[in-house]
């Protein structure tokens, strides 16, 4: 008997594989008919580029002071013009892409690697261990993001790691809240039952079952997310707690072009513009993928 | 319902006891001595000791989190490093700023965010609709204090309209109002996008739902139909994104408070940051959190007003 | 018995990614006055959209593109909006299938009621509007009434809910009531009680009463004239004791095949092979033949037309040419 069973599954799992891959190249083309994906997508890889290539094609050292070129506007040779340090800063905004880029995409991925875990555990298990889990996770919502990350900048000291850290802690609970919600839509699903039932251990039915279905609003979550994150950084560097000067990031040049922003508008012009477009090209790219995987939640 | 609002009130205890929990240990996680930080390298062993034993840092842990603990409950988070006044005291007198701030804005946010998601939805596909979607994902994607700065720039450098910064003269209603108006927009402005957004999908999504039709079915004007059936249902999970988004309200009404030199509870905190004033920084962070607390649970009960559907357990 | 609403050669189509889904395919059938007129067929088939169109409620991306709707001498597929609105709800209306979404969920049900009268007649007192939807409510079997019309939907069950919709239906004293499906989702103990109710109320306040389902059962008890429906366009149109005696048409003959009978004694039921097929840009040729065990040559190469074979009984199949 168990042996007809275990050749039914085996059988229906390689049926649901191939209808998977079939599944898999009609999304592909599905995204790539949307206008957000692919404008996000070029945004994305340009900008992504950028940040690869800095060394090659930053036309200046990003950190060199010339104090004789100080506040010069826009020209063939500096084409952003430069700032009160005489630094040119289309080369700060070149290696700012940098930062922003490691902190988002780092930020983001430690945060789920914490946040889905948790947040599936507490709606998996539910009774106590969601309770105390919900409560975590309720203390943590009950800083906004940017006031936990300034305290916790505040406590740690400035540096890049302890900014990687403090934005990966605040955006903890939004995947810790979503794992959960979504684990417990699924956990009430028939085939969690009829697993549980043919004797999965619990970190099967987890991997095997949970999982995959709670993917598609965490990897829309996550790329939104990538967004927020850049944001928060910035943010940090604006309010001058985050990665130390000289090193350039985007947030401590709009400080510092709002304090010169009279006599020197480009050097905020073009970190402002900078940040808008990369976050930008995330929240495309983070909608297209959700009106394509999920057609629940489609822009009408 | 007032016993619901006493449970949420309730609950929310252990949820306030994590917080002050939480600030107790991150403080202690800082690097360095703060009592060498006040006093400078410089100072005698013997002046350490006794700033050490008046801030009570040479009790054990445990006592000392104790005393941390009955003490904030009280609202007492001891003085600031950086005037000697109590760090509470100081909290409360800022508020009134940041308050004014947070609910201009949310105002400003809500008129603006509902009527741009109800014109692109009644106008979907149009280029009314095509123009205001593209603003609002323009706009979500800038952070504030940039949108900030292109309003100052646009608005109070070359046009010279508004002020660009402070509060103004609080004997003086209309000088507050006036420094008010920028920020509360800029705050408005940026909120308004994600409402905007929720709005637009929500009210599209009701509109095809089947109590729509009957209210067509039964002769109702487009006007009826649209405001009136439609509407009281989208509205609500409007009203969860706003309560969703009030930690990006209250993030943003820090951050805007920096760039327009407003003395509310963001400086505070900002500043103690600065100078490490640690007592300022707990008690500005628990009251960031109170608030957010009340508010979140202020928002469950405008939910239940909205949705006859749900029983306030 | 005089034509209440005539149906002429009515299209709906819709504009979809897929191509032009022809719905309503060239429908004609007329109402009489006080009749129970059904339209059968199964899911798919055009007859939720027939139904809608008469109403001029066909959601994106449907249009109407042609035909003709006569309702006391107008046309209403030519009269404008505000024409219109005054028709729906009053003289005119409709209910539907999913009485638990048919509510709207947060306004109280009293208020929906007073609201189709409110609408219709404005100058009238709100009080005895109340006092009128109560007096539906009472009509219609809800008990206890006054209490219950300050409820909101969602404490009502599904055959309330129903009742509601009925009783909102009738307000204004209405000359057809259209009934999408109206019993399709409750239990078959309510479904009795329901149509009983119609029925009496349809002899009282001399209703005509256009009843589309699937359910041929429901058919043989209520309908006066029956037409079936299948891919866009009707195949049979007659009497209702003609058609369940003497169904001419495959399809409906098959549909009568499908359902246990006590008044034959059948050995197996017969299921009709395939499935009915999507109309997009309209028949080419008899759609049906693919299912059809008559299927000739002429039947895949044009299209039949729907012809009078006498006794008002009327087939669309090249076997009754």
């Amino acid at each position: 008997m168990r042996e007809i069973s275990r050749q039914i599954v085996i059988e229906k799992q390689s049926l649901r594989q191939e209808e998977e891959k079939v599944r898999q190249s009609e999304l592909m083309i599905e995204l790539l008919e949307s206008k957000y994906f692919v404008l996000g997508m070029i945004i994305f890889t340009s900008i992504v580029l950028m940040a690869v290539l800095a060394p090659f094609i930053s036309p200046y050292d990003p950190i060199e002071q010339n104090m004789r070129e100080t506040l010069q506007p826009p020209s063939s040779k500096h084409l952003f013009g430069t700032d009160p340090f005489g630094r040119d800063v289309l080369s700060r905004i070149i290696w700012g892409s940098r930062i922003s880029l490691v902190v988002g995409i780092l930020s983001v991925f430690f945060a789920a690697l914490c946040g889905v875990p948790l947040g599936v555990i507490a709606g998996y298990f539910k009774g106590k261990v969601d309770l105390i889990l919900s409560r975590l996770i309720d203390v943590m919502l009950s800083f906004p993001g940017i006031i936990l990350a300034i305290v916790i900048m505040a406590v740690l000291g400035q540096s890049l790691n302890n900014v990687i850290l403090a934005v990966s802690i605040s955006m903890i609970p939004r995947f810790a809240r979503i794992a959960r919600g979504q684990t417990l839509a699924v956990r009430e699903k028939e085939f969690i039952q009829a697993a549980v039932s043919l004797g999965a251990s619990h970190l099967t039915i987890i991997w095997n079952h949970i999982l995959p279905n709670i993917l598609t609003p965490l990897i829309v979550q996550s790329t939104l997310s990538l967004g927020s994150a850049i944001i928060i950084e910035a943010s940090l560097s604006f309010l001058g707690l985050g990665v130390q000067p000289p090193t350039p990031t985007w947030g401590e040049m709009l400080n510092t072009g709002r304090q010169y922003l009279y006599t020197a508008p480009w050097i905020a012009y073009s970190a402002g513009f900078f940040i808008t477009l990369t976050v930008l090209g995330f929240n495309l790219l983070g909608d297209g993928l959700r009106d394509v995987l999920d057609p629940k939640m489609r822009r009408i | 319902m007032l016993k619901y609002i006493m449970k949420r009130l309730l609950l929310a205890i252990p949820t306030l006891l994590g917080v002050i929990t939480l600030l107790f240990f991150v403080i202690r996680l800082a690097p360095g001595d703060p009592v060498l930080y006040i006093l400078g390298d410089m100072a005698t062993s013997e002046r350490v000791a006794a700033l050490r034993k008046e801030l009570g840092l040479d009790k054990p842990l445990i006592v000392q989190y104790i005393e941390f603990m009955s003490k904030a409950l009280r609202g007492d988070f001891g003085r600031s490093f950086s005037n000697g006044m109590p760090a509470m005291e100081r909290v409360l007198k800022s508020f009134p700023y940041t308050l004014q701030l947070a609910v201009l804005g949310t105002l400003i946010a809500i008129v603006l965010g509902l009527g741009i998601g109800i014109m692109a939805a009644i106008n979907r596909n149009s280029w009314i609709d095509l123009i205001s979607t593209t603003a609002v994902i323009l706009i979500a994607s800038m952070p504030i204090f940039w949108l900030a700065i292109l309003l100052i720039d646009s608005l109070s450098v070359q046009l010279g309209i508004f002020p660009v910064q402070g509060v103004g003269d609080p004997e003086n209603p209309f000088s507050v109002l006036w420094h008010l108006l920028l920020p509360a927009i800029t705050l408005g402005l940026g909120m308004s996008a994600t409402i905007a957004r929720m709005t637009r999908s929500s009210l599209l999504e009701v509109l095809n739902e089947d109590y729509v039709r009957t209210a067509w079915s039964k002769g109702a004007s487009k006007y009826v139909v649209i405001f009136e059936h439609a509407l009281r249902n989208a509205l609500i999970p409007v009203v969860t994104i706003i309560g969703l988004n009030f930690g990006y309200l209250l993030g943003g009404t820090v951050l805007l408070e920096t760039v327009f030199s407003r003395p509310g509870l963001g400086t505070l905190l900002i500043e103690a940051v600065y100078a490490r004033d640690y007592p300022q920084i707990q008690a500005s962070v628990f009251f960031f959190s109170l608030v957010f607390i009340m508010v979140n649970i202020g928002v469950d009960i405008l939910y239940s007003f909205l949705d006859p559907r749900i029983k306030l357990r | 018995m005089s034509v209440l609403l005539d149906v002429h050669n009515l299209k709906t189509y819709f504009y979809t990614r897929k191509g032009v889904l022809h719905a309503v395919d060239g429908v004609s059938f007329n109402i009489k006055k006080g009749e129970v007129f059904g339209l059968v067929g199964e899911s798919g088939c055009g007859k939720s959209m027939t139904a809608l169109s008469i109403l001029r409620l066909v959601p994106f991306p449907g249009k109407i593109v042609g035909g003709e709707i006569i309702f006391k001498e107008r046309d209403l597929l030519k009269m404008t909006e505000e024409e219109i609105r005054k028709i729906r709800g009053n003289k005119i209306t409709m209910i539907f299938q999913d009485p638990n979404t048919s509510l709207n969920p947060v306004f109280r049900v009293g208020y929906q009621v007073d609201e189709i009268q409110m609408i219709h007649f404005p100058k009238k007192a709100l009080s005895e509007i109340r006092e009128n939807t109560i007096r539906l409510f009472e009509k219609v079997g809800i008990a206890k009434a006054r209490i219950r019309r300050n409820e909101y939907p969602h404490q009502f069950s599904g055959g309330m809910k129903q009742r509601v919709m009925i009783s909102m239906s009738i307000a204004n004293i209405p000359e057809l009531l259209i009934a999408d499906e109206p019993t399709t989702a409750l239990d078959v103990t309510v479904q009795a009680r329901l149509i009983r109710l119609l029925l009496r109320l349809k002899e009282e306040y001399d209703l005509s009463i256009l009843l589309i389902t699937h359910n041929l059962g429901l058919v043989a008890e209520t309908c006066d004239r029956v037409a079936v429906m299948y891919s866009g366009k009707i195949i049979e149109e007659a009497d209702v004791y003609e058609i369940f005696d003497s169904p001419l048409h495959p399809y409906t003959k098959g549909l009568m095949n499908c359902i246990p009978r006590v008044d034959k004694d059948i050995e197996r039921l017969e299921a009709i092979p395939g499935y009915v097929p999507e109309n997009y840009g309209g028949w080419k040729y008899c759609i049906f033949a693919e299912r059809c065990k008559y299927c000739s040559d002429k039947c895949k190469s044009s299209v039949p037309p729907l012809k009078e074979v006498g006794n008002n009984h009327k087939v669309r199949c090249f076997l009754y040419e």
